[in-house]
């Protein structure tokens, strides 16, 4: 047995001899960006599709930096956060004790980023993270950066300005049982009641739903109490929502009233099924996108990334890419030393432009803009459309 | 709770169920046969569907086509498993836990080639493309298409099997099997070839399941895994042992998700989050108070009925 | 580029082995022992995790003597910020409220635990225990994760910092973690040690072996084997609430069916019904864990393209079947048991196998 453990930890030590050749080749110095990220789990796909944007966008630097004679490189580093949040601790332990990476982009949910917490506010690692945007982690001092995507409060508000500008004297809404799905339905309850709306009926569905038809009977059932003038609102992710909108598109009462979604919900798979996309054209589907407010920048990114991994980015692929550049340029300005990061960070990022819109950090470290596009589905139903924009600091509605 | 939610619930308690009851029957056979829980059986469900989808992303719409595919993947699956890993573990004499953890094990390796496959040819969360049409509708109850295949599909599939298991040479090899190994060893049955067929079975019968479950939600690598629990509340209604019981399991399951979760949600507020508590109740209640399931129930229903 | 840090890598490494340690012996005591399949490991170690974040949230500030705030809803924020001051400045609080936590754990545990084994008295198979208590642990997570007060429902609690985090120095601190896992997993690993030694720990064996014999032989099953849960559950809530210390975060998330699994692994690896093989079985899985990750992050790095985060449970399942194929009784098996008797009746009839 013993020789069992003798053989791992020589196995061990082998591992990092390996990394101490690779070091020493010459005098280029790499950074590591640690990714942590669900790679298995219910959002594995979502995993995936993040660190492709990561490359892409480490790939684009080290090209740049080669040819500008700079002696930095970067390189990464992915593990896995199982989507738990005692995984993301685990993950994140070993991409820094592994590597030496003062700088994480990722995790992705709001349980996964506190989980990683403890260990990256006591150890000085600085994570910056594209998409959770759950109100619990929205906490000042620390080492959680969430920079691109803002906090729920200002989307959930555009929705609630939506319904209310619909005419929407009541609402239905199902979300996913989560901190995300139930932030959004609390907020979007207070916004749509604070600016004049009705009763609001919600639903929360276990997030590894497969199969939503009990779900959907409850909306159309609270949908046909509420008379007219009720609108339906679904905080649902990509697969939920499609079994959601599978069972929706022959029910009598969903198919006649005005449906709002989630970002989350305009994936291309969503509009696969020529019924589906149907669907949401019938009900008028909206949805309020930070990736919908288009910098010059988004279709160059959406080429490169098609050029290098032949395939769509995914939904949020180009938050991943704009944090990872936000991280990298701050690691340029900073060194690559967790606490000098964690100083200029907020600096940097209030001086980035990326693919989705300007970030401005805010006390917590969340990002402060809120500049949303307003998307449809086009008439021929192969795409989301950009309709008009939402600016969550003015609180104000623009259609093209 | 309003008399059109009462329909529409009824009319998915019996499309559910009729899917729990193909996957549950495979689970009964397997544990009647092999004496194995087989928590692997998620991963059938799941790799069936990958089939049906992958053939269909490739220009194949007609659904028979589908449904052969996926039950050969399914059965496949199932036999390599059984060759690879149950078989040896069986002849060694392991104890029952053994076996539980090892289908456990089979399970995650499946479970993962199918994330690796998934992620190759980047299919997460798409939904076997067959157009959903409303093929009849009166007031509230509307029939689809898609109704018209998976129910008619499972109650088809869970009739030949119950004839098969009761009328043919096979199926009493079977139930010979299951009733006492050593005996049925004994008296000359081909055991081996007996509980091959068994799990080729098993594991079509859950093929198809996951190719019919995919028509209706989308397919991802976690799906079967997601159902397993439903379904293994099912099987523990009949008992473990009994196919009609079995059956009525599957579909009191589905009622309990479908129509009771909504009158409790109605009547008392229950939130719809905690459907996946449903099958856990079903099973610490049965398996406290009627261990049995519904089986003797079903017997004296029979009796009566004489 | 790898540039491993052995020293916080060995920390980390044993920190977790410790835990993991707890929890082993827990199941090891249960089902190597007692022969209660006990599948619902995750409930039991969720049971000190969420003691945890309801202690450091009401119990905490008490100590401190200052005025509890609510842990949820919009005072969420203030919370967090009033425990992680007092884990900061105050470690003689920090230090009676883990004392009390552990406590509190143990006996909610244990009693439940312990009720749990009365459950099987009622049950026509062994094996449904099994399956009432994997159904169970999620039945228990899902009401937990809805309970808005509780800890915050799917929220969680964060900031649940270890007792040293007062400490200047990073390192010290986690060094000392390290140390109180290790120290409690080892108080456990010689409690049980002693346990399974005794003739009450033998008794039990004989009933795994065989109930109609043992209780032929006078010995009372149903309270014996409530016992044994009792003190099982005990270590595992033990071991849930230094899992949960060691994120910092508690939540519902964290305690599903993978981790029991795990832990039933860690049991299989190192040898059923031996206590060192739990402790061998702990040390793999939390090696296993690290290497795995670290392997995955040099394939990756190489520009592999295949993603090497399914592989690693692909062959964590595919080397747990082989062990269960051709070291069915795990890397240390059960050695034989003797008494003092049992050795003198050998010593007196050299030849005969006894």
């Amino acid at each position: 047995m013993i020789k069992k453990l003798v053989s791992i930890s020589l196995l061990l030590v082998m591992l990092s001899l390996l990394g101490a050749g690779i070091q020493a080749q010459d005098d280029i110095e790499t950074y590591v960006l640690g990714i942590p990220l669900p790679f298995t789990g219910s959002f594995g796909s979502f995993g995936q599709d993040f660190e492709r944007g990561i490359l892409l966008a480490v790939s684009q630097m080290n090209a740049e930096l080669e040819a500008a004679g700079s002696n930095i490189r970067f390189d990464t580093a992915s593990a896995d956060t199982e989507q738990t949040p005692e995984g993301a601790a685990r993950a994140l332990q070993t991409i820094a004790q592994t590597t030496g990476a003062q700088v994480v982009v990722g995790p992705l949910t709001t349980d996964e980023v506190l989980g990683a917490k403890q260990f990256a506010d006591e150890n000085g690692i600085v994570i910056v993270a594209m998409a959770s945007s759950g109100p619990a982690a929205s906490i000042p001092g620390d080492n959680i950066y969430r920079v691109i995507y803002p906090p729920d409060t200002f989307s959930s508000k555009a929705f609630a300005t939506i319904a209310l500008e619909r005419g929407h004297e009541n609402m239905v809404v199902l979300h996913v049982d989560d901190p995300f799905g139930n932030g959004m339905n609390e907020q979007f309850i207070a916004n749509f009641q604070a600016g004049g709306g009705g009763e609001v009926a919600s639903f929360g569905y276990a997030p590894q739903s497969t199969e939503l038809s009990t779900e959907a009977a409850a909306v159309s059932a609270a949908l046909a109490g509420f008379g007219d003038n009720a609108g339906f609102f679904c905080v649902c992710f990509p697969g939920a929502a499609q079994a959601f909108v599978q069972v929706a598109q022959v029910d009598p009462i969903l198919t006649t009233v005005q449906w709002m979604g989630n970002e989350a919900m305009t994936t291309l798979e969503m509009l696969e099924d020529p019924g589906h996309a149907q669907t949401l054209i019938n009900a008028n589907f909206v949805t309020v996108s930070q990736s919908a407010a288009s910098t010059p920048l988004t279709p160059i990114f959406n080429a490169d990334f098609v050029a290098m991994f032949d395939k769509e980015p995914g939904i949020f692929t180009n938050y991943a890419f704009d944090a990872a550049n936000i991280a990298m340029l701050t690691m340029l300005a900073a060194g690559n030393d967790g606490a000098a990061v964690k100083s200029m960070l907020p600096f940097i990022s209030n001086h980035y432009i990326g693919t989705t819109v300007q970030a401005y950090l805010d006390d917590n470290g969340d990002q402060a803009i809120a500049s949303y596009g307003i998307r449809k589905v086009s008439d021929d139903g192969t795409a989301f459309e950009v309709i008009g924009s939402y600016n969550g600091n003015t609180d104000t509605i623009t259609y093209n | 709770m309003p008399s059109s939610l009462l329909v529409t619930s009824l009319v998915n308690t019996i499309q559910i169920g009729s899917l729990y009851a193909l996957m549950a029957l495979g689970l009964t056979l397997t544990f009647s046969v092999i004496k194995l829980p087989n928590f692997a059986h998620a991963e059938y469900v799941t790799a069936g569907a990958y089939a049906a989808l992958i053939i269909s992303l490739a220009g194949v719409l007609n659904p028979l086509i589908i449904i052969a595919v996926a039950f050969l993947v399914g059965a496949l699956t199932a036999v390599v498993s059984h060759l690879i890993v149950f078989k040896p573990l069986e002849r060694q004499n392991v104890s029952l836990y053994t076996l539980i953890l090892a289908s456990f094990a089979v399970g995650l390796i499946i479970r993962y080639i199918l994330f690796t496959i998934a992620d190759y040819f980047n299919i997460f969360d798409l939904r076997i493309a067959i157009p959903l049409q409303i093929l009849f509708r009166t007031g509230s109850l509307i029939l689809t298409n898609l109704f018209a295949w998976v129910a008619p599909t499972s109650i088809v599939l869970v009739i030949l099997l119950t004839l098969l298991i009761n009328r043919t040479a096979l199926g009493r090899e079977m139930r010979a099997l299951a009733n006492n190994t050593i005996l049925a060893r004994v008296i000359g049955i081909p055991v081996e070839r007996v509980k091959n067929y068994t799990w080729l079975l098993v594991g079509g019968m859950a093929g198809v399941a996951g190719a019919l479950w995919g028509l209706q939600s989308a397919v991802s690598p976690l799906m079967g895994w997601a159902a397993i629990i439903s379904v293994f509340a099912a099987a523990i209604l009949g008992g473990l042992s009994s196919f009609p019981g079995t059956i009525l399991g599957a579909y009191v399951v589905a009622f309990s998700e479908n129509t009771i979760m909504l009158f409790l949600n109605f009547s008392y507020g229950v939130d719809l989050a905690y459907k996946p508590a449903i099958p856990f109740i079903i099973i610490i209640a049965v398996l406290l108070i009627r261990p049995q399931g519904l089986t003797q129930l079903l017997k004296r229903a029979g009796e009566l009925g004489r | 580029m790898i540039n491993i840090d052995l020293g916080a890598t060995a920390i980390s490494v044993l920190t977790l082995f410790g835990i993991y340690a707890l929890m082993s012996i827990s199941l090891n005591l249960e089902y190597g022992v007692a022969g209660v399949p006990n599948f619902g490991q995750a409930l039991f170690v969720s049971i000190g995790a969420y003691v945890a974040g309801v202690t450091y949230t009401r119990l905490l500030p008490l100590l401190a003597g200052m005025e509890s705030v609510h842990p949820c809803g919009p005072t969420m924020g203030q919370a967090l910020q009033l425990r992680s001051e007092i884990m900061a400045t105050q470690p003689v609080a920090g230090f009676i409220n883990l004392a009390l936590t552990l406590v509190i754990a143990a006996i909610l545990s244990g009693a439940v635990g312990f009720a749990v084994s009365y459950v099987t008295l009622r049950l026509k198979e062994e094996w449904f225990l099994a399956l009432v208590l994997l159904v169970g642990g999620e039945t228990v997570r899902i009401v937990v994760r809805g309970a808005d007060d509780l800890i915050c429902s799917h929220n969680g609690i964060s900031s649940v910092a270890q007792p040293f985090y007062f400490l200047d120095d990073v390192q010290m601190s986690s060094i000392l973690f390290m140390l109180l896992a290790l120290a409690l997993a080892l108080i456990a690993y010689l409690y049980s040690q002693r346990l399974t030694h005794s003739p009450y720990g033998r008794m039990l064996k004989g009933l795994r072996e065989n109930e109609e014999v043992t209780r032929g032989l006078g010995k009372g099953i149903s309270l014996a084997r409530a016992q044994i849960m009792l003190i099982g559950s005990a270590i595992a809530a033990i071991g849930g609430v230094l899992f949960a210390l060691n994120t910092g975060f508690v939540n519902t998330n964290d305690y599903v069916v993978t981790l029991t699994l795990d832990v039933w692994v860690m049991v299989v690896l190192g040898g059923i019904g031996n206590n060192r093989g739990a402790l061998l079985g702990a040390a793999l899985i939390a090696i296993m864990d690290r290497v795995t990750q670290v392997a995955a992050i040099a394939l990756n790095m190489s520009g592999s393209p295949i993603e090497f985060n399914y592989v690693r449970f692909i062959a964590f399942g595919i080397i747990l079947l082989l062990m269960l194929r051709y070291r069915p009784a795990g890397l240390l098996p059960e050695s034989r048991l003797t008494t003092i008797a049992h050795e003198t009746a050998k010593r007196l009839t050299p030849g005969k196998t006894i």
